[in-house]
């Protein structure tokens, strides 16, 4: 342990990409509670169905979180 | 005055004429280290220790309390939900209380010093303490749902280790406190960042349960799942699904923990369960998180051989036992990611290299099996978030 070092505790803000099956265009926002992986989310604008492809955490301004 | 025109000699006392104050400055601190070193760097460790200690003790209580109030939190929700719900053990603070009783459970894991048959008797233990847990839950809030249940089970298990691990590290510390024992200290002086570090990541991964999001260690089912998706699903072992599908004309049967609730499920049953139904199966893959070492890239995918998968053991036990007796072949992906990634809400790069673990799963059972052949893909993790 380094007494002098200092730890960030940086949360992570939970984020849902729906993807399209049909044309493959993806959409990012923010996770909402009920948000589960593969679940149907809608048409998109192609005609094609929608499914949330990912669910993830990004730190707050995108950054890769450092270990 | 001037400051510059000083005589080294004089200052450090190695003139002819010494100084016998200057001489005292340096006997002085020599002789208190000799004497007084162990108990100087016991103070000096002390106080790093005591603010661990202070941090696990938040960490337990916090846990707890976020605990407690998702159970009040699932108790509103059920209340409406069904005849008698809310009955068992809403009533305001008595559920605090049955809360701490629960957390305070311990396990006693069975004798090993004939080690032979031990893998039934500690599943045995950990399958009463789960089926205990399980029992109470539901009793603690009548009508709860399956995927609170599992959250509540999961959040449950979180403070109950982090309580234990202050418990643990507080006795240490304060053994070494009372005897006045420096090289007592040591090993916890040592192993301290890394209990921090596991408690950091568990306290880190109750919001993540509590929202039923997917975490790192969901990589396995989150991979398997997407390959289910439009299969038709049948339960083969407790909290476990399986279905069958093909790649590449090889028949395919994917197992994975039931989702979206919070369960590792019982994969060990369900590879038995297949392997013994009858069907031939010529490869097993397993798709699991690993812990990363230090220094490599968080979400870097690995291949190998022999059964991906942590806990206890006797999942492992199970499907290499099973394995073994078939003679089929078990080869491994694993995703690499820290503990906090493992537990916490899964990150961006790892949920990236879902698709990439897909492709490298197609890859290798064309690679090790021939047309007509059929291969067993375990997703092994927790599921949360991730339904199938």
């Amino acid at each position: 342990m380094f007494p002098f070092a200092k730890e960030k505790d940086e949360g992570l803000e939970a984020f849902t990409v729906e993807r399209c099956g049909g044309c493959g265009a993806e959409k990012k926002r923010a996770f909402r509670p009920g948000d589960v992986l593969f679940a149907d989310a809608g048409r998109c604008g192609c005609g094609g169905i929608q499914s949330i492809d990912r669910i993830f955490g990004e730190a707050p301004g995108g950054a890769p979180r450092k270990e | 005055m001037d400051l510059l025109s000083f005589d080294i000699d004089e200052l450090f006392g190695m003139g002819d004429d010494s100084n016998p104050l200057m001489m005292l400055v340096w006997i002085l601190p020599i002789i208190l280290f000799v004497f007084y070193g162990q108990r100087i760097q016991l103070m000096v460790t002390s106080g790093e220790i005591r603010k661990g200690i202070k941090r696990l003790d938040a960490y337990g209580l916090e846990s707890r309390d976020e605990l407690v109030a998702y159970v009040r939190e699932v108790l509103g929700g059920a209340a409406g939900s069904g005849p008698g719900a809310g009955s068992g053990g809403g009533s305001a603070d008595g559920l605090a209380g049955r809360i701490d009783t629960l957390l305070d459970y311990f396990t006693i894991m069975p004798a090993d010093m004939d080690p032979s048959g031990i893998v039934p008797k500690i599943e045995q233990v950990v399958r009463s303490r789960e089926d205990y847990t399980r029992r109470h839950v539901r009793l603690l809030c009548p009508g709860i749902g399956e995927a609170d249940l599992s959250r509540v089970q999961t959040l449950l298990e979180i403070a109950t280790v982090l309580r234990l691990l202050h418990r643990i590290v507080n006795h240490m510390y304060l053994t070494a406190k009372k005897q006045k024992n420096f090289p007592l200290i040591l090993p916890l002086q040592m192993a301290l960042p890394f209990v921090m570090e596991q408690a950091a990541a568990m306290k880190g991964a109750v919001p993540a349960f509590r929202a039923g999001q997917p975490v790192g260690d969901g990589i396995g089912p989150m991979v398997v799942g997407s390959m289910m998706a439009g299969l038709e699903k049948r339960e083969v072992a407790f909290q476990t699904v399986a279905a069958e599908g093909t790649i590449d004309g090889r028949a395919a049967h994917l197992l994975k923990a039931r989702g979206p609730d919070s369960t590792v499920g019982r994969p060990g049953e369900g590879v038995e369960a297949l392997l013994s139904s009858g069907a031939k199966i010529d490869l097993i893959i397993m798709v699991d998180a690993a812990l990363k070492m230090e220094g490599e890239e968080s979400a870097s995918i690995a291949q190998g051989f022999g059964a991906a998968i942590g806990g206890i053991g006797t999942e492992r036990f199970r499907i290499e036992e099973a394995a073994a007796a078939k003679g089929v072949p078990v080869l491994a992906i694993v995703v690499k990611q820290s503990v906090k990634d493992a537990v916490g809400l899964m990150t961006r790069e790892i949920a990236e290299s879902a698709a990439d673990v897909r492709s490298r799963v197609r890859r290798m059972v064309a690679d090790n099996t021939d047309e007509g052949q059929a291969v067993l893909i375990v997703g092994v993790g927790n599921t949360s978030g991730v339904p199938q």
